[in-house]
This record gives structure tokens, sequence and C-alpha cells, in this order.
């Protein structure tokens, strides 16, 4: 930035010998301008085209979805009736017998033959049981990976695993679902299953809700034993393609993201601070974990929240791996409907300018506002981490 | 400069590129849709030009629906789909001036496939229905171990996800709990990685998979298996005894002529029914000469 | 406040057996964070080395037939020839559109905004574009591209909506689509690569008369080169590999001719193309016996991987150059 204050230079161009020159000067300040603007142009564009697109197909601009329609809506359902034992109920002729109930719904249903229904809410639990797995772990060991690079490894050893994370951050999305759904899946389903890791997931209180809800009943009860031989003998509640699958390959995506972006903000802590640590006594781990750490704590916070954003948007691994049914349970061995899937597999069903192809642009609109925020917040979390690392040195 | 000229060289190309594009469309076809279709399209493709080196045909997935808006849209000459065209989606295509002209090119039967080790192989129309809907969760309500039923389906662009419901679902929607991966091949391998799994899809695709079973289906009569010794069952699958059976279509945007026509044509004669038959049934001789007949 | 953690920590250690508690801990901590920086490269390896175990064989087969060849039998058999074709067309095309746009904001937030307001602005925008989710660069591109630009193209030329164009998925919009995507990688690294030229040097050719722009393109740019090569290297390794942007715009399941124009070698923009990520992800989900086509699937992939890891090992090189020779 320095670099532009040369400009003044220029002014000596205003004689009337170069009067020509100083216009083709000012032309091409001004055509740079403009061509410059094409990025704030093209984001504009993006967000007011989302909008655009996705409020049209309101009942409110001519389209036929109510508002709440996105949350949930009053409908008409067929539940089959059952005797007293749990059996099904048929009448004289061996039938189902079935009864309409008024039920309150919230399901992501665009095409279906009775009323379509564009729900958020399976939409948004899916990508948020995808992401928030995945940033959590992704930010666990990016950061573990960042404070060894920075603080610890020595110069050898930083030699040989950076370019390694790098070919990590090289791989394409595409790769990594395709190697989700062959090895990962697999991967998932035998960990889960290991009789240790089994009993940890399914009987550490919070960890059951998220892994094995069948067994979160009353210890001792039927249904425990039930659970445990069903799951266990069976396979994974929810089939072998799960939010866990797909929350592991996305976070193959966001290691490097995160370790990069934290391995800046601990290199960004000026030495006087480890010096001063060391001079007290402290050994190189201390003062990683004691000085470094704390000082970079924010830029770490500013790493973790924009590879939340990037597994927000991851689009390919999600829908190759995650099974993609629109269900609102929390099960992480459960499937889910990411919007950047349903967006992916739809998009080119839907007739342009229909309700559905509108509520697609819809959750592609409440996807990109969900990363914006995450992505301004990370820069200015960052910003202010600088400064601050810089006021203190 | 010397970047500068070559920079020019590009766009000058690039203008030409566009100007010249339109004599670049004649000698192809552009067919699109149906994923149960898109693999016997594209051998008709292969098989067609090889014959016919001047016509290029390009085959795109999608699904029906994305088949048929693209050739509603125009951006299609042929919609290949698994279901018929909606009247809904016909109004549209007429209000862009296109009248759709539907050949049957083939039958295809679906089957209800389920792990190999799962006892049970047979299931009524109600039974499917129940399951499908979500109305039965558990595998002992229809006569197997007491396991959670999983379920697999395909995107809401296919044509057989939109058939199978129309049939065996009487139109109600699919359980939310539905798996929904892309393909039926992909369908096929998650049955036999899940033991409590079940799925839909087109029989071709399971006829030579020997790690996953077909169940025997009842609507009124019997229960009738749409694969028999490893064997697509033709007979059962072209009289209407096996009850999920449909037509898959080729739409034309309008009458066909020229390339498309001949492309039409060959597919409904013995070579190109021999590829249908391949992986689904062929049309017997009567349909295939009513078939022509239309174009 | 830093500054009196590590002070308590070291004052108190008077008790040996704090004193070996400690050391426990350091010993535990040093443990698991080596450990799990070498677990992930383990990973990584392993990862790597599955993809080129089970698709070496395939793509050196018969002489590398896998590479030149066409898809036979649906997509069954043979090779992935016009993927790659398609994948080039589509980064060359997406250079042709990026790297201009990108080199000149780079150059204009660097030789000219400086602190002005409207550069905070630029680059706020820049970075957020590179936080966009590549799926909604899919939708914008259908929405603006093939649906508002092509079929106003459409109407202009006089092509109607049955039978059209531009108005349909084509390389030039996935291009244009992609170029999106990657501008902000463009502009990142020839930015810097810009502020890597010594001031001195911009000193030197304004004092010797050239005006501020002579002095760009005659002195910071070819300084700057190397750099923003590096620049483009790095998002033609990125647009080669993304999927979703091309799903609506362009990408084909099969095609049997290259999109160019019949006869010749050159890039018809109309038409649609076949790619590498996309054929990937069409292999693995949608061919006709997914576990009998594995091995094209894990060969497509290590072919994609070999072309993006050789790409990102060129822009490696090059910048520890450009790096070098800034330092100098």
């Amino acid at each position: 930035m320095a670099v532009s204050s040369q400009s003044k230079g220029n002014n000596a161009l205003r004689s009337d010998k170069s009067s020509a020159k100083y216009t083709q000067e000012r032309v091409i300040e001004t055509a740079l301008l403009t061509v410059a603007s094409l990025a704030v142009a093209s984001i504009a564009l993006i967000f007011v085209l989302l909008l655009y697109q996705g409020l049209q197909g309101l009942t409110f601009f001519g389209g036929d979805i109510q508002p709440n329609q996105f949350w949930s809506i009053t409908t008409e359902k067929e539940d089959l009736v059952r005797n007293p034992d749990g059996s099904i109920k048929t009448d004289s002729e061996g039938d189902f017998v079935y009864e309409k109930k008024q039920v309150i719904s919230s399901d992501w249903q665009p095409t279906s033959s009775q009323l379509p229904q564009y729900s958020l809410i399976p939409l948004l639990i899916g990508s948020l049981k995808v992401a928030l797995p995945s940033a959590i772990l992704a930010a666990l060991i990016g950061v573990f990976v960042a404070i060894y690079l920075s603080e610890l490894a020595s110069v050898r050893v930083r030699e040989v695993v950076k370019p390694i994370l790098e070919l990590l951050a090289g791989v394409p999305s595409v790769v990594l679902g395709f190697f989700a759904l062959v090895t990962i899946a697999s991967f998932v389903e035998w960990i889960t299953h290991i009789p240790v890791i089994f009993e940890f997931l399914s009987q550490t209180p919070v960890l059951n809700r998220l892994f094995f809800p069948a067994c979160t009943f009353a210890e001792g009860s039927d249904l425990q034993s039930v659970c445990l031989s069903r799951s266990q003998a069976l396979g994974v509640t929810g089939g072998y393609l799960n939010v866990m699958v797909g929350a592991l390959g996305v976070a193959l995506v966001i290691i490097p993201v995160i370790a990069t972006i934290a391995e800046d903000a601990l290199r960004a802590v000026p030495d006087s601070i480890r010096d001063a640590s060391m001079a007290l006594g402290g050994s190189r781990w201390q003062t990683a974990f004691s000085a470094v750490v704390p000082a970079a704590v924010s830029g770490l916070a500013a790493a973790v929240i924009l590879g939340l954003g990037r597994s927000l948007g991851e689009t390919m691994i999600v829908l190759m791996a995650t099974g993609n049914a629109s269900i609102t349970n929390l099960n992480l061995l459960d499937s889910g409907r990411a919007i950047t899937a349903t967006i992916a597999a739809e998009l080119g069903e839907s007739p342009a300018g229909g309700d559905h192809y509108n509520a697609l642009f819809f959750i592609g609109g409440v996807l990109f506002i969900f990363t914006f925020v995450l992505n301004i917040i990370g820069e200015i979390v960052i910003n202010r981490a600088r400064q601050k690392v810089r006021g203190g040195s | 400069m010397l970047r500068r000229t070559s920079l020019k060289a590009v766009a000058v190309s690039l203008t030409c590129a566009m100007l010249l594009a339109p004599m670049a469309l004649a000698g192809t076809i552009t067919l699109k849709g149906s994923d149960t279709m898109v693999n016997m399209a594209a051998k008709w493709a292969n098989a067609y030009s090889r014959k016919n080196p001047e016509t290029k045909i390009q085959v795109t997935g999608g699904g029906s629906g994305t088949g048929i808006k693209s050739m509603i849209d125009g951006q299609a000459n042929l919609a290949a789909s698994s279901r018929e065209m909606k009247a809904k989606e016909v109004d549209g295509a007429k209000k862009n001036g296109i009248t759709p002209v539907e050949i049957k090119t083939a039958i295809d039967g679906l089957a209800v496939i389920v792990n190999k080790s799962n006892p049970v192989k047979k299931l009524t129309y109600q039974q499917l229905e129940a399951i499908f809907t979500g109305q039965v969760t558990n595998w002992k309500d229809v006569g197997g171990k007491d396991a959670p039923i999983s379920l697999y389906g395909r995107e809401s662009s296919s044509g057989t996800y939109e058939y199978f419901r129309e049939e065996v679902l009487e139109g109600k929607n699919y359980a939310a709990s539905t798996k929904v991966l892309q393909g039926t091949a992909a369908l096929a391998d998650a049955v036999t990685k899940d033991v409590n799994g079940i799925a839909y899809g087109g029989v071709g695709y399971f006829a030579t998979r020997k790690d996953l079973d077909t169940v025997s289906v009842k609507k009124k009569g019997d229960f009738v298996d749409p694969i028999v010794n490893g064997q697509i069952n033709d007979a059962a699958i072209a009289s209407g005894q096996y009850p999920i059976a449909r037509f898959l279509y080729l739409y034309s945007s309008g009458k066909p002529s020229g390339e498309v026509k001949a492309f039409v044509e060959w597919v409904l004669s013995p070579a190109g029914q021999k590829i249908a038959g391949a992986e689904y049934v062929p049309l017997n001789a009567s349909t295939a000469k009513a078939e022509l007949g239309k174009l | 406040m830093v500054m009196d953690t590590p002070l308590s920590a070291t004052s108190q250690g008077s008790d040996p057996q704090i004193q070996a508690f400690k050391k426990a801990r350091e010993n535990f901590l040093a443990g698991l964070l080596s450990g799990m920086s070498w677990l992930l490269v383990a990973f990584i390896i392993l990862f790597l080395l599955t993809i080129t175990i089970n698709g070496w064989p395939t793509v050196s087969a018969n002489g590398f037939e896998f590479l030149y060849t066409s898809p036979d039998k649906g997509l069954d058999e043979g090779g992935v020839g016009p993927a790659i074709f398609g994948t080039i067309a589509l980064v060359v095309l997406m250079t042709f559109f990026a790297l201009p746009v990108g080199v000149f904001t780079s150059i204009y937030l660097v030789e000219y905004a400086g602190g002005k307001p409207f550069s905070r602005i630029i680059r706020a925008a820049v970075n957020n574009l590179a936080g966009v989710p590549s799926i909604v660069f899919g939708l914008f591109g259908v929405a603006f591209f093939v649906l508002f630009i092509g079929r106003g193209l459409d109407g202009l030329l006089g092509y109607s909506l049955a039978n059209p164009l531009w108005g349909k998925p084509a390389l030039l919009w996935a291009a244009l689509t992609m170029a999106l995507l990657v501008l902000p990688i463009v502009i990142v690294n020839t930015e810097e690569a810009l502020l890597a030229v010594p001031v001195s040097l911009r000193s030197a050719s304004l004092a010797l008369g050239a005006t501020q722009w002579e002095t760009i393109s005659r002195v910071v740019l070819p300084q700057a080169i190397p750099g923003i090569l590096t620049g483009s290297i790095l998002s033609i390794s990125r647009g080669a590999g993304e999927v979703a942007p091309i799903l609506f715009t362009g990408a084909a399941f099969l095609l049997q001719d290259l999109p160019v124009f019949p006869g010749t070698v050159i890039i018809d923009p109309s038409k649609q193309f076949m790619e590498l990520g996309y054929h990937i992800f069409i292999l693995a989900t949608q061919s006709s016996d997914v576990e009998k086509t594995r091995p094209a699937q894990y060969a497509s992939t290590f072919v994609l991987l070999a072309i993006t890891f050789f790409l990102n090992f060129a822009a490696i090189i090059l910048r520890s150059q450009f790096r070098k020779r800034a330092i100098r």
C-alpha cells in the first residue's frame, strides 16, 4: 500500500506538454477502477439475484408459496391404525386400515403430488448436522497441527509436513466425495461397531443422543439390550451413508483451511512474547500453550469460524456421502439433507421460474447469508487480532 | 506487444465462434433425461454413430423431469423419460410452441430389492406402500426380523421416483427418512451394504447381481418375481402380470425429421431393440410397428 | 495479561511432585500434538496411495489408452479422453476471463487505490467472493449467464426458445461461472506479486519521466510475472477440480464429440462438454454397475488428482522462486 503514494509523482505530468499523457493516465486509471469494481458488482449481483429469484416464489410476489410454508404447514395425513398388541389393523378383506389426521408438517417435499412442501427445517438441520461436527473435528486437528508446526516442530519437520498439508488443500472435493463413498463409509461402519467404541458412544450421556439414540433408554431395560444387539448385529442405524461419513469428508477439506489461518495467527504473535516466557524459565511447551496460544486466541477463533463457513458451503462430498434424506433428527449416524446437496440434486429438474426453482434460490440465499455473515465475522476477528498483536508488542 | 496480439487473436476467434456456432448444430442430436435410460441411450448413441459417423449424439442424464424440461425449453431434441409427460408439462411445451411426440422404446419392470440376508422375499402393494411412506418402520411388521427398515430411494427428478409413487404409493409422499441416492446402481450398492435396506429400481440393473435379492410383488392375484434364475422375467413384465412395469419413452420436440427421425427409426428397429433388450424388455413387433407409425 | 500465566506456572514449580506431574502433562501434550500431526500426514499419504494403487493399473493399461479413448458401452468401458479435453477447454476459457480481470483489479488495488475507502470495499468483496459456496455460483450461473444473458443474446440474434444457441448450458457459461469462482485466487496472488516488487524500481522509473502506467506496464508487471503465473496456475488447479458450479451450466454425461468446431481444434464455447470431476461424480453414483466401474472410478480420480497436483506443484516451485528473487 505504501506503493501508491508514488502516484503523487504524476503531478509533474500536468504541464501542457504532457497533457495528452495525463489524460491517458486518467483514462487508464478509470478503466482499471471499472474492472476492479467487477468483484464488487458480482458479489452484489449474486446477492440481489438470489434474493430476487428466491422471493419470486412467495405469494406476495406472484408465486404460490406462503411465507410460513418455508417453516411448517398444517396438512392432512393418513396414518396406519394399530391393534393394541402393536400389529397392523386390517379390515375384513385384509386391507390395511388408515385414518386421516391433521398434522403440523415441516417437510421438504417440493415435488409432492399432493401439496408441495418447502420447509427449511430439515435442510437447516441437515446442513448443521454436517457442518458442526466437521468444523469441530477440523478445528481440533487443524489448530493442534498449526500449534505443532508453528511453535514446536523443527524446521526439518515443518518442511515435510507443510507441503503434505498443502497437498491435501489441493485435493478437489469431488475426489474426497468419492473417497468418502468408497472408503470412509465402511470405516465409519467398522469403527462404530468396535465393542469398546460402541459402548462409549451409546452409553455416554450426550454422545448417545448423537450416535445411538435408540440406546438412550433407561439402564437395564429390555430396550437397551435390544438396541445393543440390534445395532451390533445389523449395522449402523442410519445405514452406511450418513452424516458422519460426510462430516469426516468435509473435515478433510477444512483441516488445511483452519491450519493455514491458525498458523498465520500464531506466527503473528511477536517473538518478544516468546522470549519473555522463555526468559522466565518456561519450556517450549509452556511458552506455546501459556503465552503464544492465549495471545493468538482470537486468530484461532477466526480460523474456526472461516472453516465453519467453508463446511456449510461444501457441496459434492455432502451430495455423495450423506444419504440426503430430509429428516429432522440429530442422529449423526443417520442421514441428513444439506442445503447445498438439495440445490445440486434438484436444480436441474425444476423448470425455470417455477415455485420449486424459486424455492431453491431462496435456500441458496439463506446459505449465502449464513456464509457471508460467518466470513465477515471471521475477517473482523482476524483484523482485530492483528491490531491487538501489533499494539501489544 | 506479442501478448497483445495473441489476446486479439483469441478475441477474434471467440467472436468467430459465436457467429459460426449455428453451423456446428447440424448433425448433432441432443438426447437428455432419465437416468434409468441413460446407459441404454448411451449404448444406442455409440452403436448408431458407429454406423452413421456423420451424426453425433449428445447424451445427458439428470432424470426424466430434467430431460422433459430441456426438451420444452428447446435445449434437447429428444427427452428420454421413464414416465408419461404430465399435463402441466405438455401445456408448458405448447406455450413454447412445441408439440411433443411420444415414442415408446422399451418396457421397464421396476424391482424392489432387499439385502441377501433379509428373509422377507414377498411383499404386497399394501405393504410396499406402508413401508415407503414410513408407516411401517420395522421389518417384523411385514414378516421379517425385529430390525428397523432402512429406506433408499431416488431423487425427485427421477421418473422412477414418480412412477413408483403414483403406482405403488397411490400418490402419497415418500417417508422423509428415505435416503436419496443419485442413481439406481448406487441404490443396489447401498442395499448390498445395508442389511436392513430396501430400494426400488429398474430391473435391468439387478438381473446380474448375485449380492442382493428382488422381492416378489403382488397387486391382485399372485406374487410375481421380476427376476427368475438371474434372467429378467420378460414374459411376466411384457404381459403386465408383474404389476410394476412401465414404458420407457422418447419425447421429440415436434414431429421428428431428418437425423432425429432416422435415429428414432433405428431405435425401434431390431438392432436398437436388441440393445434395449440387454437391460430392459424390448417392445413386441406390433407395438414397435405402431410406434413407427407415429413418426 | 498475557504474561502472567507462564510466570505463575514456573514460580509454583518447586514441589517435585508437581514438577513430575507437569513433566508428564507436557509429554502427553507433546505426544498428542505431534502424534496428531503425523497421523494426519500418514492418513494423507495412505489416501493418495489408495487412489494410486487402485487407479494406476487402469490408467497405464494398453499404452495409456484410458487417457485418450472415449467412454464406450454407455460409460461402462473406455477412457476419459473427452473429459480431459473438456476440462482443459474449460480452464483455458476460464483463465481467458479471470486472468485479465484479476490482474487489472490487483493493479488498481496496489498501484492506484492505496488507502481510498473504495479499495477497502473491493478488498472486502474479493474476500467474500472467496467464501461464497461453490453451489451458489452454480445457481448464479444458471440464472444470470444461461437464462438472463444467454436467452437475451438469443433474442437479439433471433434464435427461438425452441432452438436456442446461447440460452442453454454451454462451455462459455461454465467458464464464466468458474472464472468468478477463481477470481479471488488470481487477485490475492497477483497482489502479493506486485507488492513484492521493490518501491525503488518504481521510483527510479518515475524519476526518469515515465508515467505511472508506463512504470506499471514496463517495470512492475514484468517483475511480477512469476507471481501472476502462480496465481493463474493455482486458479486453474482449483477450476479443474470444482464440480458444483458446472453441474447446470455446461457439463454433460456423455458426448461423442469434443466441444470444438467440426473438423478443427478450435473450441466451440456454445457446446456442452464432459469434465473429469463431473465424470467421477457420474461414474461413482450413476453408472450401470457401480462395482464393475470401480477401477475406472479410481483411474479417473487418479488422473484428476495427478493434474491438480502437478499444477499445484508447479505453482509452489514458481512461488518459491519468485519469493527468493524478491528477497534478493
